[in-house]
C-alpha cells in the first residue's frame, strides 16, 4: 500500500506440520492499516484469527512455521532479532488477551506488573513509574487506583482484570493495539463497557486497533473496516458500513443473519450455518464450499481470489451475494436447499 | 499425609498428599518415550544380563577364587595383571571379588525386592480397595516406616538384630515396601472404579475373588515395572551398609566392603576402590536406565 | 481448617507412637538380650542383671513403654551405659555439625538448582535440557559414598585443595570451617541439585505455558525477567515443599559423609554407637530424628498456604 501505512501485512501464513499433513492456520493473508485506523477481524473458532494476531505480534508457538512479511512502520517484524522485537513489544505494538482470569500473573501485584512494563520501556525513575501506573488505572476507568495497585489479580472482578490488561497494553503508548477477543470471557454488560473503553482510548491516544472477535455485532459501529476470516483466509473485507449493508460473501451474510436481534420475531430459530469448519489440511477449492448454500461445482475445484469492483471492498467468492451469477447459483440450489457440493449425496 | 520423599513415583497428585505430588515431578519426562528402546537401554540391559549370568555361574567361570591371594599385592588393573582388574590389598583377584560380590548384592536385592513387592503390593491393594479405616491403618504403617530416614532405619534395624543375610534382606525389604504400597494403592484406586470390577461384583463375585482375580493381575504389571528402580535403591543401600561396616560379615566379598577395605590405599592404589566402585555405579546406573524405561512403558499397562 | 490440622496431628502422634513402639520391640529382639550386647561377652550375670534393672528391661512391656514415653516427654531420652551421659546431651553436642551440613547443603542445592531448573525449562527440549537430563540421571544414580570418595581422591589426595578428617568448628575460624565441610556439602548437594532442578523444571514448564506468561512476554520483558520475576514464584511450590521435606531426610543422610570425612555429627554418632553396641544411644537417635522429621512435616502442612496468595485468601 502507500508509504503512510502503519501496518503492512503481506502474504502472512502460519503453518503447522503434523503427521497427517500441514495445517494451514493462516494461509496467505495480506492487508494494511493506516495510523489510527481500527480494523475488526471476524471469524469462527478455528478460522485462524487468534493465530493471525499472534503472528502479527510475533509470538507464535515454536512448532509454527511462519511465512510472509509484517511491516510495522516500514520495518519487517519478522526479520528482527529477538532483542529488537522485544523493544517493539509494548512500546510500538501490544496485545490484549482474551481471558482476563488467566492472563494476569496471580502472584504479582497489579502495581508491580504495570511499573515493570514502564521501566522496561524507558521510565527509569521508580516514583515516576508509580505515578504513571496510577494515571493508567484512571485512564482505564478503575476507581480507587492507589488501592488497586497493591492488589493481586484474584481480588478483582473479570471486568476490572480486563481493564488492567488493557492498561498494561497501552502503558507505553503503542501505535497499534491488538485486542484478541477482549470481551469473549466477560459478562454481556461488561462487554459493552470494555468496548466503549477501547473506543475512548483510541480517540484519546490516536492509536490504531485490531479487534479480533467471532461476534460480528461487536464491531458494528465501532470499527473503520472489517475483515472476515474463514479457514485461514480473508473472504471479505471492506469498510464496516459497506460490509453490513452491501454484504457480498455468503459466509458474511450468514454471520449477519445469525446475529440475534430484538427486531426479529421471537421464537424463530436463528439461521445456522450447517456443518463445522474443517481443519485445513491440503485444502482444494473454496474453503467454505461444503457449508455454502449457493456452492457450485466450480467452488470445489478453484479457489476464489480476494478481489473487488470497488477498491476498498474485496470479496473472495465465485458467486457473491447481490450479483446476477450469485443469485442464480443460490436459486439453482433452492429445490434441494443443500449446497451444490452435497447435491446427490 | 505422606512423609515420603521417595522420588520414584509418577501418579496424579492428590490435593492433600504433598510428598507424592512433589515426588512426581522428579520423574523422567513421559512425553519422550518412543516406540522402541533407545540404544542406551539395550546397553544397560546387556550389562545387567552379563552381571547376572556371571553371578550365577561364578563357580564355573575361569577366574581365581575370591578368598586366597592370587597375585602380587595391590596390583593395578591392566592387560598384564591378574584377571585384568588387578588385585586388592592382600593380593586377591579383584575380578573374582567383584563377581562374587555381585552374587551377594543381587541375592539380597532380589530377596528384598520380592518381599517388598509382595508385602507392599498386597497392602496397597487392600488399602486401595477397602479404603476407609483399612486404608488409614496401612497409611499409618507406611508413614511410620518413612518417619525415619531410610539409611538410619536400616542401620538401626541391623544394629539390633544379628547381621545375617536374612535380617539384612528384611531390613532392605522394609525400604522397598512404602513405594510399592503407594503404587499399588494408586493403581487399585483407579482400577476399582472401572467397569470390569463393577461387572464382577454384579455377578456376585466375592471380595476376595475381585481382589485376586480382577485387580491383582492388573496392578501387577505396574508394580513389576518398578522392580529395576527399587533394586537400584536396595543395592545402593546394601552397598552403603557394607561400606560402613554394618553389612554382611566377611569372608564373602561385597562391593561396599571392598570399597571400605581399599580406603587406606586411596592415594597409592586408587584402583582397589575404583574397581568395585565402578562396578557398583555402573550397575546402579544401568538399573536406573532400564528401570526408567520399564516404568515409562509398562506402568500404565501394555498399551505402550 | 482447624479440624484437618487436628487430624494430621493425631496421625503424626500415632506415627511417633508406632516408631517408638517398634524400636522397643527391636530392642527386645537383640540376640542374647540388650544388656548382654552392651556389656559384651565378658560380662557376668550380675552385671547383666544390674544393667537390665537400670534400663528397666525387667519390667513388663506396658510399664516399660509408658515409662519410656514419660521420660521422653520430659526430655529424658535415656542414659548411655557406656558413657554415662544422657543421650539427649550427646545428641545435642553433635547436632550443630549435622545442622551446619544440612543448611549448607540446602543452600548450595537451591543456589544451583534454581538457575538450572529455570533455564532448562526455558530451553525445554533443546540440547542443554536434554544434556542436563542425562547428567542429572547419572548424578542421582551415583551412590553418595562413591561420589564422596571420588571427590576426596581428586580434591584432597591429588590436589590438596580441601582437607579430610580435619573438622574445624566455626569457633576456630569461619574459613577453615567452611574448607573442612566443603567436600561433604558438595557430595550431599550434588544429588539434591539433580532432583531439585528436575522438580523445578517440571513446574516451570507448566507455568511457562500459562496465558499470563505469554501476556508478559508480549509486553517486551526480557527472558531473564520473565523467568525469575514472573515464572519462578508460581513454579516454586513443589521445590520449596521438597526442600523442606528433605531437611528431615538429610539429617539422617549425613551418616555417610560424616563417616567418610570424619565429621563429629549425628550420623557418625549413630555409626559409632552401633559399632560400640551402645544401643541406648541408637534408640535415642532414631527417636530424635523421627520427631524432627515428623515435626517438620507438620509445620510444612500448616504453612502450606502462605506460599501462594490465592491459597492464603481462600483459607482466611
Amino acid at each position: 500500500m502507500s508509504e503512510l501505512a502503519l501496518l503492512d501485512v503481506t502474504d502472512l501464513s502460519v503453518l503447522f506440520p503434523t503427521p497427517r499433513g500441514v495445517v494451514r492456520a493462516v494461509d496467505g493473508i495480506s492487508f494494511s492499516m493506516r495510523p489510527g485506523e481500527s480494523l475488526g477481524i471476524v471469524g469462527e473458532s478455528g478460522s485462524g484469527k487468534s493465530m493471525l494476531a499472534r503472528s502479527i505480534m510475533g509470538i507464535t508457538p515454536s512448532a509454527a512455521v511462519i511465512g510472509g512479511t509484517v511491516r510495522l512502520n516500514g520495518a519487517d517484524l519478522r526479520a528482527m532479532s529477538p532483542r529488537q522485537l522485544r523493544k517493539c513489544w509494548g512500546s510500538q505494538i501490544s496485545m490484549v488477551f482474551q481471558d482476563p482470569m488467566t492472563s494476569l500473573n496471580p502472584v504479582v501485584r497489579i502495581g508491580r506488573n504495570i511499573t515493570e512494563v514502564l521501566r522496561t520501556h524507558g521510565v527509569a525513575d521508580r516514583r515516576d513509574a508509580k505515578r504513571r501506573a496510577r494515571e493508567l488505572l484512571t485512564e482505564v476507568r478503575i476507581p480507587d487506583p492507589a488501592a488497586r495497585l497493591r492488589a493481586y489479580p484474584h481480588e478483582l472482578s473479570g471486568g476490572m482484570r480486563q481493564r488492567i490488561g488493557i492498561a498494561l497494553a497501552i502503558a507505553c503508548r503503542p501505535q497499534l493495539l491488538i485486542a484478541d477477543e477482549p470481551t469473549t470471557a466477560l459478562d454481556v454488560t461488561v462487554q459493552r463497557q470494555i468496548m466503549d473503553l477501547l473506543a475512548q482510548l483510541r480517540a484519546e491516544t490516536g492509536m490504531a486497533m485490531i479487534i479480533i472477535t467471532h461476534d460480528l455485532g461487536l464491531v458494528s459501529g465501532r470499527t473503520d473496516r472489517v475483515a472476515v476470516m474463514y479457514g485461514g483466509k480473508i473472504v471479505e473485507t471492506g469498510p464496516t458500513a459497506t460490509l453490513f449493508n452491501a454484504t457480498r460473501h455468503p459466509y458474511t451474510a450468514a454471520l449477519l443473519a445469525s446475529i440475534p436481534r430484538l427486531e426479529k420475531e421471537p421464537h424463530v430459530p436463528i439461521p445456522v450455518i450447517p456443518g463445522l469448519p474443517r481443519s485445513v489440511i491440503d485444502p482444494v477449492g473454496c474453503r467454505f464450499a461444503s457449508r455454502c448454500l449457493r456452492a457450485q461445482p466450480k467452488c470445489l475445484t478453484d479457489e476464489p481470489v480476494l478481489e473487488g469492483a470497488e477498491p476498498e471492498h474485496l470479496v473472495a467468492c465465485w458467486y457473491p451475494v447481490g450479483t446476477p451469477e450469485g443469485d442464480a447459483a443460490a436459486k439453482r440450489n433452492v429445490p434441494s436447499g443443500q449446497p451444490a457440493t452435497r447435491v446427490g449425496v | 499425609m505422606a512423609l515420603s520423599n521417595d522420588l520414584l513415583l509418577d501418579e496424579p497428585p492428590r490435593a492433600n498428599d504433598i510428598g507424592t505430588a512433589v515426588s512426581n515431578l522428579a520423574a523422567p519426562d513421559r512425553r519422550r518415550v518412543k516406540r522402541h528402546a533407545p540404544v542406551l537401554v539395550w546397553v544397560a540391559a546387556a550389562w545387567l544380563v552379563l552381571l547376572v549370568l556371571c553371578a550365577i555361574f561364578a563357580d564355573f567361570l575361569p577366574i581365581k577364587g575370591y578368598a586366597r591371594p592370587a597375585g602380587p599385592l595391590r596390583q593395578a588393573p591392566g592387560w598384564h595383571s591378574v584377571s585384568l582388574l588387578g588385585t586388592d590389598a592382600i593380593g586377591r583377584s579383584q575380578l573374582s571379588r567383584v563377581i562374587y560380590g555381585a552374587r551377594q548384592s543381587l541375592t539380597i536385592a532380589v530377596g528384598a525386592v520380592s518381599i517388598g513387592l509382595a508385602l507392599g503390593g498386597l497392602l496397597g491393594l487392600l488399602g486401595g480397595y477397602f479404603r476407609g479405616r483399612v486404608d488409614a491403618l496401612i497409611a499409618l504403617f507406611t508413614d511410620s516406616v518413612l518417619a525415619v530416614p531410610p539409611l538410619l532405619m536400616i542401620v538401626a534395624v541391623t544394629a539390633f538384630l544379628e547381621r545375617t543375610m536374612l535380617t539384612i534382606t528384611m531390613a532392605l525389604a522394609l525400604l522397598a515396601v512404602p513405594t510399592y504400597v503407594r503404587v499399588a494403592r494408586a493403581h487399585t484406586l483407579t482400577l476399582a472404579r472401572r467397569e470390569f470390577v463393577e461387572a464382577a461384583r454384579a455377578l456376585g463375585a466375592s471380595r476376595r475373588r475381585i481382589i485376586f482375580k480382577e485387580l491383582l493381575p492388573n496392578v501387577a504389571l505396574p508394580l513389576i515395572s518398578y522392580v529395576f528402580l527399587i533394586t537400584a535403591s536396595v543395592i545402593v543401600a546394601e552397598g552403603t551398609l557394607s561400606f560402613l561396616g554394618l553389612g554382611l560379615p566377611p569372608p564373602r566379598p561385597t562391593w561396599g566392603a571392598m570399597i571400605k577395605d581399599g580406603r587406606n590405599y586411596l592415594s597409592k592404589s586408587p584402583a582397589i576402590i575404583a574397581v568395585p566402585a565402578a562396578a557398583l555405579t555402573v550397575t546402579v546406573m544401568a538399573l536406573n536406565i532400564v528401570g526408567d524405561h520399564a516404568r515409562l512403558r509398562y506402568e500404565f499397562g501394555r498399551a505402550r | 481448617m482447624a479440624w484437618s490440622i487436628g487430624r494430621r496431628v493425631i496421625h503424626l502422634v500415632l506415627v511417633i507412637l508406632i516408631v517408638t513402639f517398634a524400636t522397643m520391640m527391636l530392642v527386645d529382639r537383640v540376640p542374647g538380650g540388650l544388656a548382654h550386647a552392651i556389656l559384651g561377652d565378658t560380662a557376668t550375670q550380675e552385671q547383666i542383671d544390674t544393667l537390665n534393672h537400670k534400663l528397666k528391661l525387667d519390667k513388663s512391656y506396658a510399664a516399660r513403654y509408658t515409662g519410656w514415653l514419660g521420660d521422653v516427654a520430659t526430655g529424658d531420652f535415656g542414659t548411655s551405659p557406656r558413657t554415662n551421659r544422657p543421650v539427649l546431651d550427646t545428641i545435642r553436642a553433635r547436632l550443630p555439625v549435622t545442622i551446619e551440613l544440612v543448611v549448607l547443603t540446602e543452600l548450595l542445592a537451591f543456589m544451583l538448582a534454581i538457575p538450572i531448573g529455570m533455564y532448562t525449562a526455558h530451553r525445554e527440549g533443546k540440547r542443554l535440557d536434554r544434556l542436563w537430563s542425562l547428567i542429572s540421571s547419572a548424578l542421582i544414580a551415583v551412590p553418595s559414598f562413591v561420589l564422596a570418595l571420588v571427590l576426596v581422591y581428586f580434591f584432597a589426595v591429588r590436589w590438596h585443595v580441601f582437607p579430610v578428617n580435619r573438622f574445624r568448628p566455626i569457633s576456630k575460624g569461619l574459613f577453615d570451617n567452611l574448607r573442612s565441610v566443603a567436600l561433604p556439602v558438595v557430595t550431599l548437594a550434588v544429588a539434591e541439585v539433580a532432583v531439585y532442578s528436575r522438580v523445578l523444571r517440571a513446574d516451570a514448564v507448566t507455568t511457562m505455558r500459562q496465558d499470563y506468561m505469554l501476556a508478559a512476554r508480549s509486553r517486551g520483558l526480557s527472558p531473564a525477567r520473565l523467568m525469575f520475576r514472573h515464572a519462578l514464584r508460581p513454579s516454586s511450590l513443589s521445590l520449596v515443599t521438597l526442600g523442606a521435606l528433605s531437611v528431615g531426610r538429610l539429617i539422617g543422610g549425613t551418616v555417610v559423609v560424616e563417616t567418610i570425612f570424619g565429621l563429629p555429627g549425628l550420623g557418625s554418632l549413630m555409626i559409632d554407637s552401633v559399632l560400640n553396641s551402645d544401643l541406648v544411644v541408637v534408640q535415642g537417635i532414631v527417636l530424635f530424628v523421627a520427631l524432627v522429621y515428623v515435626g517438620l512435616n507438620l509445620i510444612l502442612d500448616v504453612t502450606y498456604g502462605s506460599l501462594d496468595p490465592r491459597v492464603r485468601s481462600a483459607t482466611a
